[in-house]
């Protein structure tokens, strides 16, 4: 009979280990990084490789349309915030797009299309991510007069300079593309934005702080913005948040064998009448 | 309230009273996500049995009585308008079956032990779930909870409560228990699964009348991503569906094979029927892809009856929801009478959210492992028989332990 209680206790320590096992196992899930678009929610979808992470609206945010990250870092890769395009500063002839428009997203094969509905004439925008640079396209079927934002807080330097003691409106020379900095974790990151044609005008706003929007007016039918940051994939060791979870099942089902194994012998529950 | 699962119960009991498939709506705004997003998401509308709509509809049908004009309440609106008085009654007469419920359940109970009945209506889970949600699993508990009682005496009955529990699907993970404990005799079998027949004949009546949108909607129950309070949350947080899918499959296969692992066990060993039934409701919630807050509520009452249920697993849902749920569940009705106090509560869930925002998914993940490392803990004490202690310094075991005079467990008794 002891022979069969201590198999039996045996039996039930290696289920134990099994169900902690298992759930330490998926807790690693936050940390693995599927490629390519996904979705969460009707409006929600978001975007993954090696390089670039690409947001489009979050749910704790549902104005960044898309918001572009960095992914860097060792041996986790962090979220480096690079530029967000809002929605709720932008403008199609003089409507917002946020506020005055209806938008519905749908995952095409070669990324997200966005129809804008509730103007005239009808306007879309497409994301797509390439190995270099994240593209968002904006089309219409006519010309129409566009007010795009570009937001990070905060830029270090746009064309060069951070504007600081210059006089209202900072205009910045309207050209094809953009040169753009700004400091995370201690690094200077440089990038660029590409526009498929000139626009009218490009200015740049600043608060207190620093530089933190950048304006592009743009007239005519199609636009296309590629953004594309200068020496990627640098490494620098980073504790990413997500590797908490792991730490928690462990700290958890180290706990829960530690009860199981000790209790037994320890604390007679009595039992309830 | 839930206002999305009550929106749920208005909705569809409107149009089960309009004549219409509550189960067509479901699968065609499905179609519509699904083709409008390219996403495969699910609309989650009503995905109960039928027999549900027989009793709910009949008492929103008394608050139309009531309030035969102005009576439109649209509990899906992006910005909620709430009527008054017409919320209040409504929501008392929607959620009085779970009320009445509740009270049966406490006097059935009391007879048996009248501190169960007193903790089982005093409990703050059971009264948030009832009298603030209004999710209706306390009704699926009573009739748990009635099946078991009556099952040796009246056979018939107690497969008709068990079909009628069916409204929640998750209570088919007792079926094989039930078929095989009715086998003593095929007289007893032919009776439990005659109730069963009965309770379920709106479904069948579904399954005649309109099979696709019926089986669509019974479909998602058993698709929906890994979601709620268990061991897959942390695969909530990951970043999107296509990849949560691919979770919820895995998590599928781990459900399956656990339940059925602890079917066969427990049809084996010839445990008790409570522990039985409460060890597989049990590792339902341990091991189901799908775990809500309110799931427990179905379990309580005949979990009470067993001396091996830790009643600490009903703290963790209450904790869950408070980092969980969306500030609406909580502030309606009552906040939404006035702009002052939506005003107020709208500041105090504001600076809530930023207090515990940053940290909010780390909490949610460690409640929920606590909880299911809890649930499985307790499994495993329903498994466990009593047997001779293992230590000779705790002598008391050998004396404390009640058994049977043949040495083993007895059937009928938890």
């Amino acid at each position: 009979m002891p022979n069969k209680f201590l198999a039996g206790l045996k039996r039930r320590t290696l289920v134990d280990i099994l169900f902690v096992a298992l759930i330490i196992s998926l807790s690693f899930a936050p940390l693995i990084c599927p490629m390519g678009w996904d979705g969460r929610a009707p409006r929600t979808f978001v975007y993954q490789d090696e390089t670039y992470c690409v947001k489009y609206s979050d749910e704790t945010v549902s104005t960044d349309k898309p918001h572009i990250f960095l992914l860097e870092g060792w041996p986790i890769k962090s979220l480096i915030d690079v530029v967000e395009l809002s929605d709720h500063q932008s403008f199609v002839n003089g409507l917002n797009l946020y506020e005055d428009l209806e938008s519905h997203g749908r995952l095409m094969d070669d990324g997200l299309t966005i129809v804008y509905s509730g103007s005239s004439p009808m306007l879309t925008k497409s994301i797509t991510v390439t190995d270099e640079e994240v593209i968002v396209r904006y089309e219409s079927d006519q010309p129409v007069e566009l007010r795009l934002t570009l937001w990070r807080w905060y830029f270090s330097a746009v064309e060069g300079s951070d504007y600081r003691g210059m006089l209202l409106p900072l205009k910045v020379e309207p050209k094809k593309t953009l040169n753009f900095e700004f400091i995370d974790g201690g690094q200077t990151y440089r990038g660029v934005v590409k526009l498929s044609d000139e626009p009218l005008n490009v200015e740049v706003c600043r608060d207190s702080i620093g530089l933190n929007k950048i304006i592009i007016d743009y007239v005519g039918s199609h636009l296309s913005i590629g953004i594309a940051l200068d020496e990627t994939g640098r490494y620098s060791f980073k504790i990413a948040k997500d590797l908490l979870y792991p730490l928690m099942s462990i700290f958890s089902g180290l706990a829960y064998l530690g009860v199981r194994r000790y209790a037994f012998m320890v604390k007679i529950r009595p039992n309830r009448t | 309230m839930n206002v999305w699962d009550i929106g749920t119960i208005l909705e569809a009991s409107r149009q089960f009273l309009n004549g219409e498939d509550v189960y067509r709506q479901v699968a065609e705004r499905t179609y519509m996500l699904r083709q409008s997003t390219g996403l495969p998401l699910y609309y989650h509308g009503f995905a109960y049995l039928p027999q549900a709509l027989l009793i709910f509809a009949p008492f929103y049908r008394l608050y139309t009585f009531i309030f035969p004009a102005e009576n439109n309440l649209d509990l899906r609106a992006a910005e909620l308008v709430l009527p008054y008085p017409q919320i209040h009654v409504f929501l008392l007469l929607i959620k009085m079956p779970i009320i009445l419920a509740d009270v049966v359940v406490i006097y059935l109970l009391s007879r048996r032990e009248p501190r169960l009945g007193l903790f089982y209506a005093l409990n703050p889970y059971v009264l948030f779930i009832t009298a603030i949600w209004g999710n209706f699993d306390p009704l699926v508990g009573l009739f748990l909870l009635a099946s078991y009682l009556c099952f040796h005496e009246r056979r018939i009955l107690s497969g008709f409560l068990y079909g009628l529990s069916l409204i929640k699907i998750y209570t088919i993970v007792l079926l094989p228990l039930f078929i095989v404990r009715s086998l003593s005799s095929w007289r007893e079998f032919a009776k439990f699964f005659l109730g069963v027949s009965i309770a379920s004949l709106p479904a069948i009546c579904y399954l005649f009348v309109a099979p696709n949108s019926f089986l669509n909607a019974m479909l998602f129950q058993g698709a929906r991503p890994v979601n709620g309070m268990n061991m897959y949350h942390v695969a909530s947080i990951v970043q999107g569906i296509f990849f949560q899918t691919a979770i919820t499959r895995v998590a599928m296969l781990i459900f399956a094979s656990a339940l059925l692992f602890l079917t066969y066990m427990v049809l084996r060993e010839r445990l008790p029927m409570l522990n039985s039934m409460v060890m597989l409701m049990l590792a339902y919630m341990t091991f189901a892809p799908v775990t809500n807050e309110q799931h427990l509520a179905a379990l309580m009452p005949l979990a009470l009856l067993s001396q091996r249920f830790d009643r600490k697993l009903c703290i963790f849902p209450l904790l869950f929801t408070a980092f969980n749920a969306t500030y609406i569940y909580f502030a309606t009705p009552i906040f939404w009478t006035d702009i002052a106090l939506r005003n107020l509560y709208v500041a105090l869930h504001g600076a809530w959210a930023e207090a515990i925002g940053p940290y909010s998914s780390y909490v949610r993940y460690f409640i929920s492992l606590s909880f299911a490392f809890l649930a499985f803990g307790n499994v495993h004490n329903h498994f466990q028989l009593q047997m001779p202690a293992l230590d000779k310094r705790f002598p008391a075991i050998r004396t404390a332990l009640p058994t049977a005079a043949s040495g083993s467990p007895s059937y009928k008794t938890g």
